[in-house]
C-alpha cells in the first residue's frame, strides 16, 4: 500500500463554538474533516460543603473535535488561520496541533482532497509551540475522568476525553465476552516532549496500566501545537491569571521546555517497566458497523486488538456535500508488521466501494499496557 | 480472509468472569429497587403504624423484580440497542423513503399492540359507571380494541414523523409548538361537551403508557442508527425526540376516535333515564346484546336503574324469579352459576330474596357467600404462564420485526448474532420475572399502603387488620352509656395480655355460624378535614414515592445511558434520573390533590404545559428533545401500579369515580424540572465562555 506524508490537524472547542469553526472549514475550503463530540474536563473553585473538605471540583464541558489529513506545506497557513479566527490566543478557547502522518486511502476517495482551495493569509503569527507529545491513555469506561483529573492536578493541559468500544482478547472469547466490558475512554494529553516522559508514568501509576485488564497508554509526536491552558475557572486573584502567564512565557521562550519539573524525585517508579517500543499505530476508518471484520482481519494478521470510535466525515466534492456516518479504529501494532497487516485489511474490503476506507499511520515511540508475567 | 483462533475457557475461568459480572448487575438494581421498597415499608409500618401482610409473597416478588431487572437491562443492552441500532444505519442506505416510513409506522402500531397498557387504562377506568360517562366507559371495555388500535395508529405516526425528523435534521421545537397548543384548543373545545369531556383524561394518559419499556429502548436505538445516517449535520436531537411524538399523537387520534362515535353515544345522564325502556336500542351498543345490557344493570345499576330498565317492580321480580327457576336462562344472563348466587347473596334485594326462599323458588347452595376477591391471584403456573407469554407478546414479534428487516430487507448480517440472540432470551426472561415480581411483591405493598393512606386524614375500614371471633355468643355483649345519654352495645376481647373493648354492631354478628367479624377503623391519624397535616403528609408521601419509584424505572435507565452516552458523559445518567424522578414526584403530589379536591384537570395541566411552551423556546435542542423524551418513559411498569393503586384507594374512599390525570400530571412535570435544569447548565456553560471574552479574547 502506498502511504503519503501529510500533516494531520486537530482541533478541539467548546461546542458553542462548533457551528463556527464548522463554516471556517468550508471557507478554507477543507474538502474531507471528520469531526467527533468529546468532553474537557476543567477543575473549578469548588463551593459549600466541598470547599470545607477542601475536595476538587470539576466542570465536565461538551466539546466538539475536528480533525483532517492536509499537505504539510500548507499545514502552517492553515493552523495560523484557525488559531486566529477561533480566538485560541485566550486560555479556555481550545487546542491545535499538527502531527506527522502517512496517509493511505480508498481510490475514489481522493487523494487530492488533501490540498486546501484557498490557502489563507493569517494576520498576525500565532506562536506554536513545537516539539510535543500527544498521550493517549485508553482505560475502562468511567475510569477517565481520574486520569484526566491527574492531568489537570499536574497542572499540564485541559485533557480530552471521547469514548471508544475496545476489541481484542474480547472477541476471541465466545459468548463469556459479554461479561468482559468493552466500552473504553480515551483521554488525550498533548505535552512538551522534555515532560512527556515523566507524565507518561505518572498516568501509568494513576491507571494501573501497568497491571492486568486496566487499559493502555501511547505516546506520539505532535510537530506543533497550542495547547489548552485554562485548567481551572475561579477567581482570579493576580493582573494576570497563571494560564496567562504560562501562555505568554510559552510564548517568548518558544517552546515550553521551560516547563519541566525540576524534583526529579518524585518522578516515576517506571524503572524497571516494559515499554513496547517501535510501535507504529494506525488509525483506520470505515462504515459505520463495518470495523468489526476489519479489525478481525487485523488482529488475524499480528494486530492485538483496536479501539473503535464513532465519527462523522463531511465530504465536499463537485457534486456537493455528503455526510458519512464512520468508525474510527485505532490500532497500535509494531512497527514491523505494519505492512502485512495493511495489506491484510486491504484483501479484506477497507477499500471497497462506498466503505469511505481511510488509513492515517503515525509513530509511536512508547507505549505500555500489562505484557502478562 | 484468515480466521483469528477462538480463544476456550475452562469452566472455573467462566465463573471467575461470570460471577463478578452477575453479581454487579444484579446489585446495581438491587439499589434501584431498594429505595422505592424500604420507603414504602417503613411507610406503612412507622407512619400508619400497620404491619405487613403477606411479607413471605412480597419478598420473593421483590427479589424477582430485582433479578428480572438484571435480566431486562443486560438484554436490552447486548440485544434490542445493538439491533435498534444496527438498522437505524442500515435503512437510509439500503432502502427507499416510503419504506423507511412504512417501516416506521408499522413499528409505532406494532408496539402498541406489543405492550397494550390499555390493562393499566382499564384499571384507572374500573369504577366508570355507563351512565355517568357513557363515552368512557364504551372506549374501556367494548370499544378497548378500538382504542388500542387508535393509539397504535397515533404511536405509528409518531414513529414515522420521528424518522423523517432524524433524515431531514428537523427540529422538535415546531412539533411541540403545533401540537401541545393544538391538544389544549382541543381538550378545552371537549369541555364543551360532557362525553368529550370524560374522555379527556383517558386521551392524555394513553400518550405517556404506550411508550412502554420495551419500545422506548428500541426506537431510541433505531432513531440513533438514522440521524447518524442523516445529511445534515446537527439537529434532529441525535436520535432523541420520538417518544415525545409518540406521546403527543396518540392523545390526538384517541380524541378523533372518540369525536366520531360520539355522534351515535348516548348523554351521560340520570341513571333512571339512562336505563329507561325507550332508550334501550341507543344504550345497548355499550354493552353488545341485551343479555349484556341486562347483566350490566343488575350487576352495576342501583334500584333506580333497575326500575327504570324493567318498567314495573313486578316485571324485575318476574326476571329474577325466571332466572331463579331456569338454569338456561341464568347461564344466559350471568355467564357462570356462582356469578348468579353472588348476586342475590349480594345485590338482590332483601324483601325480594326472602320473599323468593319462602317461596321455595331459591335455595342458597352456601358457597355464593365466600365471595371470591374480584382480583383473586391465580395459581403460581398462572401467573408464570400469563406473564412469559406476556413478555414473549411484548419482545418478540417487535424484535422479530427488526430481525426480519435487517436480513432480508436491508440483507446486512448482524455483527454479532450470539450477543444479540442472547440479549433478546435475557429481556424476555427478564420481563417475564420482572412482571411476575411487579404483581406479588411491589404492586401487594403498594395496594396495601395505598388502601390504607387515606387514614391520614380520615377513618377507614382497614380489611387487612380484619378479625373473626369464633363461639361468638350474643350473652358476652355488654351496654354501656355514650355521653348523649343513649346506650352502646360492646364486648370484650382479649388481646395479648390486655382486655379491648369492641363495639358491638349487629350486622357483623353471623348468628348461623356464630361468628363475629370485626374490621378495626383507623385513622384519622393526623387530624381529619381536606386541609389538615394528614393531607399534608399524603401529598409528601405521593412525592418520594414517585421519586423512588421512576429511579427504578428501566425504560429511564435505558434513556438515561443512552443520553450519557451521546454527549459523552457532559449530561450524566444519574443527573437526569434525578431530575425526572423529582420532577414525577411534583407531578404525582399534583395528581393527588386533583383527586383530593376534584379540581379540573385542565388546570392541573394548563399552566404547567404553558410555562413549557416559553422553556421550550429558550432551551436548545438537545435539553428540548431529551427532557420531553423523558415525560414519556416515566410512565412505567413500576411507577404505574403504584400509582394505580394509591389513586385507587384515595379515591374509593373518597367515592370520586376515576383516576386519570394523575399519570398525566406524572408526565408533565418532569419536562420542566429536566429543562430547567438544560437551562441551568447551559447558562453556567455560556457565562464560562462569555467570561472568556470578557478577559478580552481575541474573538
Amino acid at each position: 500500500m502506498n502511504l503519503l506524508p501529510v500533516s494531520h490537524l486537530t482541533f478541539e472547542v467548546n461546542k458553542e463554538d462548533g457551528p463556527k469553526a464548522e463554516a471556517l472549514l468550508g471557507t478554507l475550503g477543507i474538502q474531507r474533516f471528520r469531526y467527533g463530540a468529546g468532553r474537557n474536563v476543567v477543575g473549578k473553585e469548588p463551593r459549600g460543603l466541598k470547599a470545607m473538605l477542601n475536595a476538587h471540583e470539576f466542570d465536565e464541558d461538551p466539546s466538539v473535535i475536528y480533525n483532517f489529513a492536509l499537505d504539510a506545506k500548507q499545514s502552517d497557513a492553515v493552523a495560523q488561520y484557525l488559531h486566529e479566527q477561533l480566538g485560541l490566543a485566550q486560555p479556555g478557547r481550545g487546542t491545535l496541533y499538527l502531527e506527522p502522518a502517512r496517509l493511505g486511502l480508498a481510490p475514489e476517495e481522493g487523494l487530492d482532497k488533501i490540498q486546501v482551495n484557498k490557502v489563507p493569509v493569517a494576520r498576525g503569527e500565532a506562536i506554536f509551540i513545537p516539539d510535543l507529545v500527544k498521550i493517549t491513555t485508553i482505560v475502562q469506561r468511567g475510569e477517565g475522568s481520574a486520569i484526566a483529573e491527574a492531568i489537570l492536578g499536574r497542572g499540564l493541559a485541559v485533557p480530552s476525553v471521547t469514548f471508544g468500544v475496545g476489541t481484542g482478547l474480547r472477541d476471541r472469547l465466545g459468548l463469556i465476552r459479554i461479561t468482559f466490558p468493552a466500552d473504553k475512554d480515551v483521554v488525550k494529553i498533548v505535552v512538551s516532549k522534555s515532560e512527556a516522559a515523566e507524565v507518561f508514568d505518572a498516568l501509568v501509576d494513576v491507571g494501573k496500566l501497568d497491571q492486568p485488564g486496566k487499559g493502555f497508554i501511547y505516546m506520539q509526536p505532535v510537530d506543533k501545537g497550542h495547547l489548552n491552558t485554562l485548567i481551572f475557572r475561579g477567581r482570579q486573584r493576580h493582573a494576570a491569571s497563571m494560564e496567562q502567564v504560562i501562555q505568554a512565557l510559552d510564548t517568548i521562550q518558544g517552546d515550553s521546555t521551560w516547563r519541566q519539573r525540576l524534583t526529579s524525585s518524585q518522578a516515576s517508579q517506571g524503572s524497571g517497566r516494559r515499554y513496547l517500543e517501535h510501535s507504529v499505530s494506525i488509525i483506520m476508518t470505515c462504515m459505520d458497523g463495518m470495523a468489526k471484520n476489519l479489525v478481525m482481519a487485523a488482529m488475524a494478521a499480528g494486530a492485538a486488538g483496536a479501539t473503535v470510535g464513532k465519527t462523522r466525515q463531511v465530504n465536499s466534492g463537485p457534486e456537493g456535500q455528503a455526510i458519512q456516518a464512520l468508525e474510527e479504529s485505532h490500532l497500535i501494532v509494531p512497527e514491523k508488521s505494519l505492512e502485512t497487516i495493511l495489506q491484510a485489511l486491504e484483501a479484506a474490503g477497507l477499500f471497497n466501494e462506498g466503505n469511505h476506507g481511510g488509513i492515517l499511520v503515525k509513530t509511536v515511540p512508547t507505549a505500555l499496557t500489562y505484557l502478562g508475567k | 480472509m484468515a480466521q483469528v483462533s477462538k480463544v476456550k475457557l475452562g469452566f472455573k475461568q467462566s465463573m471467575h468472569m461470570l460471577l463478578p459480572y452477575i453479581k454487579k448487575r444484579i446489585f446495581e438494581q438491587v439499589s434501584s429497587v431498594a429505595l422505592i421498597v424500604v420507603y414504602l415499608i417503613l411507610f406503612q409500618m412507622l407512619i400508619l403504624g400497620l404491619s405487613l401482610a403477606n411479607a413471605g409473597v412480597i419478598a420473593l416478588g421483590l427479589g424477582l423484580v430485582v433479578l428480572g431487572l438484571a435480566f431486562f437491562m443486560e438484554g436490552l443492552l447486548i440485544g434490542l440497542m445493538p439491533l435498534g441500532e444496527i438498522l437505524g444505519l442500515q435503512l437510509p442506505q439500503k432502502t427507499k423513503l416510503p419504506f423507511i416510513l412504512a417501516f416506521a409506522f408499522v413499528l409505532g402500531l406494532g408496539a402498541t399492540f406489543a405492550e397494550p397498557a390499555i390493562g393499566v387504562l382499564k384499571l384507572a377506568g374500573a369504577s366508570v359507571k355507563a351512565w355517568e360517562a357513557p363515552l368512557l366507559y364504551y372506549l374501556l371495555n367494548l370499544g378497548s380494541g378500538m382504542l388500542v388500535i387508535s393509539v397504535g395508529v397515533g404511536v405509528g405516526i409518531a414513529v414515522l414523523f420521528g424518522m423523517l425528523r432524524f433524515m431531514y435534521g428537523w427540529s422538535l421545537k415546531p412539533f411541540i409548538f403545533v401540537l401541545i397548543p393544538l391538544l389544549s384548543v382541543i381538550t378545552i373545545l371537549s369541555a364543551f361537551n360532557a362525553n368529550m369531556l370524560s374522555i379527556s383524561g383517558l386521551a392524555w394518559d394513553t400518550g405517556g403508557v404506550t411508550t412502554g419499556p420495551v419500545t422506548v429502548p428500541l426506537v431510541l436505538a433505531l432513531g440513533i442508527g438514522i440521524s447518524r445516517m442523516s445529511s445534515k449535520s446537527d439537529g434532529g436531537g441525535g436520535g432523541f425526540g420520538v417518544v415525545t411524538l409518540a406521546s403527543a399523537f396518540p392523545i390526538l387520534t384517541v380524541m378523533a376516535l372518540g369525536f366520531f362515535l360520539n355522534f351515535n353515544m348516548p348523554a351521560p345522564q340520570a341513571e333512571a333515564s339512562f336505563f329507561a325502556r325507550t332508550q334501550q336500542s341507543s344504550i345497548q351498543q355499550l354493552f353488545g346484546d341485551e343479555a349484556a345490557t341486562e347483566r350490566y344493570v343488575l350487576q352495576v345499576a342501583g334500584p333506580e336503574g333497575i326500575a327504570a330498565w324493567y318498567g314495573k317492580p313486578e316485571v324485575f321480580e318476574a326476571r329474577i324469579q325466571a332466572l331463579a327457576s331456569s338454569d338456561k336462562d341464568r347461564l344466559a344472563s350471568f355467564g357462570t352459576e356462582s356469578a348468579f348466587h353472588t348476586w342475590m347473596a349480594t345485590r338482590c334485594p332483601q324483601d325480594l330474596l326472602s320473599r323468593l326462599v319462602q317461596a321455595g323458588l331459591y335455595t342458597d347452595p352456601g358457597s355464593a357467600n365466600a365471595s371470591v376477591p374480584a382480583n383473586a391471584p391465580g395459581s403460581a403456573f398462572d401467573v408464570l404462564f400469563r406473564n412469559f407469554l406476556g413478555a414473549l407478546q411484548a419482545i418478540i414479534p417487535l424484535s422479530g420485526l427488526l430481525l426480519v428487516v435487517l436480513l432480508f430487507i436491508v440483507r446486512e448480517k448482524l455483527p454479532k448474532p450470539d450477543e444479540v440472540n442472547l440479549g433478546i432470551v435475557l429481556a424476555v426472561i427478564g420481563m417475564a420475572l420482572f412482571s411476575i415480581g411487579i404483581e406479588l411483591g411491589l404492586s401487594n405493598i403498594g395496594n396495601q399502603v395505598g388502601g390504607n393512606l387515606p387514614a391520614l386524614y380520615q377513618p377507614i375500614y382497614s380489611t387487612s387488620e380484619k378479625k373473626v371471633f369464633r363461639n361468638f355468643d350474643q350473652d358476652q355483649i355488654q351496654t354501656s352509656i355514650n355521653p348523649a345519654g343513649g346506650t352502646e352495645s360492646f364486648f370484650w376481647v382479649k388481646e395479648g395480655k390486655t382486655y379491648q373493648a369492641i363495639p358491638f354492631e349487629s350486622q357483623a354478628y353471623d348468628q348461623t355460624n356464630r361468628t363475629y367479624t370485626w374490621i378495626p377503623a383507623l385513622g384519622p391519624l393526623y387530624g381529619g378535614g381536606t386541609f389538615s397535616p394528614g393531607v399534608f403528609i399524603l401529598l409528601i408521601f405521593a412525592f418520594f414515592m414517585g421519586y423512588a419509584a421512576t429511579m427504578a424505572e428501566p425504560a429511564l435507565n435505558a434513556l438515561g445511558m443512552t443520553v450519557e452516552d451521546i454527549t459523552v458523559g457532559t449530561f450524566k445518567k444519574k443527573l437526569l434520573m434525578q431530575a425526572v424522578a423529582i420532577g414525577v414526584g411534583i407531578g404525582i403530589a399534583v395528581g393527588v390533590s386533583k383527586i383530593l379536591y376534584d379540581i379540573p384537570i385542565i388546570w392541573l395541566l394548563a399552566p404547567p404545559y404553558a410555562l413549557l411552551m416559553f422553556m421550550t423556546a429558550m432551551s436548545s435542542e438537545d435539553y428540548v428533545n431529551i427532557a420531553w423524551d423523558s415525560a414519556g418513559v416515566t410512565t412505567g411498569p413500576v411507577t404505574v401500579p403504584l400509582v394505580l393503586a394509591m389513586g385507587l384507594g384515595i379515591g374509593t374512599q373518597m367515592g370520586i369515580v376515576e383516576g386519570f390525570g394523575i399519570l398525566a400530571a406524572a408526565s408533565v412535570f418532569p419536562i420542566l424540572s429536566v429543562l430547567t435544569v438544560g437551562l441551568l447548565v447551559s447558562f453556567r456553560r455560556k457565562k464560562n465562555l462569555a467570561a472568556l471574552n470578557g478577559k478580552g479574547g481575541a474573538a
